[in-house]
């Protein structure tokens, strides 16, 4: 779209703040909402002896065509049910956010089906063997489509990445026990912000070495050091940046975030490091959540099938959630202020209608995370009083594993959706010198993530939630 | 006080200081969010920052309610004012 297309698209300028209305205008409030109404519904079904287990229906592991014709035989209806709940959900956030239910609805029928393949590709016995871990084909599928068949652009409507990860976080929290955030957090929090405090300055370093503009330094240096595109797109907003350095940071961050999607998962696993360890490892130097989680649940597979790989899935996915949302994510709102109060005072003091407001904390803050530990209080909550045997054998699978499924459900189709909207040639240029300087961030930041990782604090992530 | 608003503006006493003394010399006028140059709507940003909606989001709470001045070229708070400022029809 040109520029002058925008400008004639463009709507007229909205009010002030946002302010209340944020509770439905924002994808975060609406993943809460969604995260949160299973869980609630959850637990009210699990209250009254009954679950969500029907319509949390997953593919079965299979080895023939006969086992997998039998299943979705079986279950045909309770996918059909499933599909025609998140389709409801969804469109009613979607078109609450300003999608178009006629755009959005077929192209949710395509991510869907997709899913359900791309699932059941991976539920296929000799899928580890062949690597066809559902994360990396959702990924590598959605990649192929996008960038060499390519898809009518209004299909984006369905395509939504950060609000099916969200989504998927705030249902992860009900997973996640509430003790294990307040034991774990803390050591996340230090370790996430030594990572964080040293990439960005080593960003920041180097590219104003390269003679790269203050603004654009720091846009570049939050994308490798916090929460990547988000971090970029805030700390940009925070700055004042020029137009052009968002789009160039955020090339940036695409490119070395699908690189490490593929080279965390890989070099943990030949390094056999246990799932805890790589998780906190992809927690650190891993640049957005979407493809953090993709890395993640890919490492998660390998643990307990892959010889040498110890731990539990749930051990990769957890360290990592805790590193990258609790240690790293909900700190936006504080580098941003930090940063609007440097650019305000030291780099363009003569701009005064700019200044610097303690709120924008609070503005930033990503609320999903609210969601997240609300889940996780929930659950927690409603599986007081049980003994561990109790737990695996009442609560787990009525409450917390359908919870699992859908989860697993709505981070399928992030990862599918990150494929299909990453058009590597619609991406802005770059350059040299801000690849360069962020190329330096990575080096640094994966080596220090993984010194932290598997030596400094590989205790507590080898023996989370053991 | 000159050197200390300057150097040590973030402290919330002088940068209220610096505000009242900068207010002299901008001019009055609306700020950015209810400016006609202004744009912040998210399918909009989506569309003018490549790449946004693929590990991010314009309807992400980050953002804030940041959003394009299409007369200086910047991406900036809505909360932002300028000399330029035009009230958005």
């Amino acid at each position: 779209m040109s520029a002058n297309q925008l400008e004639l698209n463009a709507a007229p300028a909205p009010s002030l703040t946002i302010g209340w209305r944020e509770l439905w205008l924002k994808e975060d409030w609406w993943a809460i909402w969604l995260g949160l109404g299973i869980v609630i519904v959850g637990y009210i079904l699990f209250a009254n002896g009954a679950s969500l287990k029907w319509i949390a229906v997953t593919p079965e592991k299979w080895s023939s065509l006969e086992q997998l014709g039998a299943h979705f035989a079986a279950n045909g209806l309770r996918y059909l049910a499933q599909f025609l709940l998140w389709l409801a959900i969804f469109t009613l956030a979607l078109t609450a956010l300003g999608h178009r239910a006629r755009e959005f609805i077929p192209s949710f029928v395509f991510l869907y089906i997709s899913s359900v393949v791309i699932f059941t590709l991976g539920q296929w016995t000799q899928a580890n063997y062949y690597n066809l871990e559902p994360p990396l084909v959702a990924l590598l599928l959605g990649l192929l489509i996008s960038n060499l068949v390519g898809l009518p652009r209004w299909m984006d409507a369905g395509f939504r990445v950060e609000f099916y990860v969200k989504t998927g976080i705030v249902l992860l929290g009900a997973t996640l026990p509430f003790s294990l955030i307040v034991w774990a957090g803390p050591v996340a929090i230090l370790q996430a912000s030594i990572v964080s405090i040293v990439t960005f300055l080593v960003i920041f370093v180097a590219a104003r070495k390269l003679g790269l503009d203050r603004q654009l330094a720091a846009t570049l240096g939050a994308g490798g050091a916090v929460c990547g595109v988000s971090a970029s797109i805030a700390i940009a907003g925070a700055v004042g940046a020029k137009k052009e350095y968002a789009p160039i940071a955020i090339t940036v961050v695409i490119l070395w975030a699908i690189v490490m999607i593929f080279f965390l998962p890989f070099a943990s696993r030949a390094l056999q490091l246990p799932a805890g360890v790589a998780g906190a490892w992809i927690g650190t130097s891993e640049f957005a959540d979407a493809a953090g989680f993709a890395a993640a649940q890919t490492y998660g597979a390998f643990a307990g099938q892959v010889p040498g790989v110890a731990g539990t899935p749930d051990q990769a996915v957890w360290a990592f959630t805790l590193m990258k949302v609790v240690g790293r994510d909900v700190w936006i709102g504080v580098w941003a202020l930090i940063l609007a109060i440097i650019s305000t005072t030291r780099w363009e003091p003569e701009q005064s209608g700019r200044k610097a407001d303690v709120a924008q904390i609070w503005w930033r803050f990503p609320k999903f995370v609210l969601g997240f530990v609300a889940a996780s209080l929930i659950v927690t909550f409603a599986a007081r009083g049980y003994s561990l045997a109790e737990f695996n054998k009442a609560v787990n699978p009525t409450l917390v594993a359908p919870i699992k499924d859908l989860r697993t459900w709505a981070f399928i189709f992030c990862f599918f959706s990150i494929g299909l909207t990453t058009r590597f040639s619609q991406l802005a240029a770059a350059g040299r010198r801000p690849l360069a300087a962020f190329s330096v961030g990575v080096v640094v930041n994966v080596l220090l993530g993984f010194l932290l990782s598997v030596f400094v604090f590989a205790s507590y992530w080898t023996n989370l939630a053991r | 006080m000159e050197f200390l608003s300057r150097h040590f503006a973030w402290l919330p006493a002088l940068r209220s200081r610096r505000n009242a003394d900068s207010a002299a010399v901008r001019p009055a006028g609306g700020r950015c969010g209810s400016c006609g140059h202004f744009r912040n709507d998210a399918g909009y940003l989506e569309a003018a920052i490549p790449g946004l909606s693929s590990l991010s989001s314009g309807a992400a709470s980050v953002r804030a309610d940041d959003g394009l001045c299409l007369r200086h070229d910047r991406y900036l708070s809505a909360r932002a004012s300028c000399a330029q400022f035009s009230p958005a029809k």
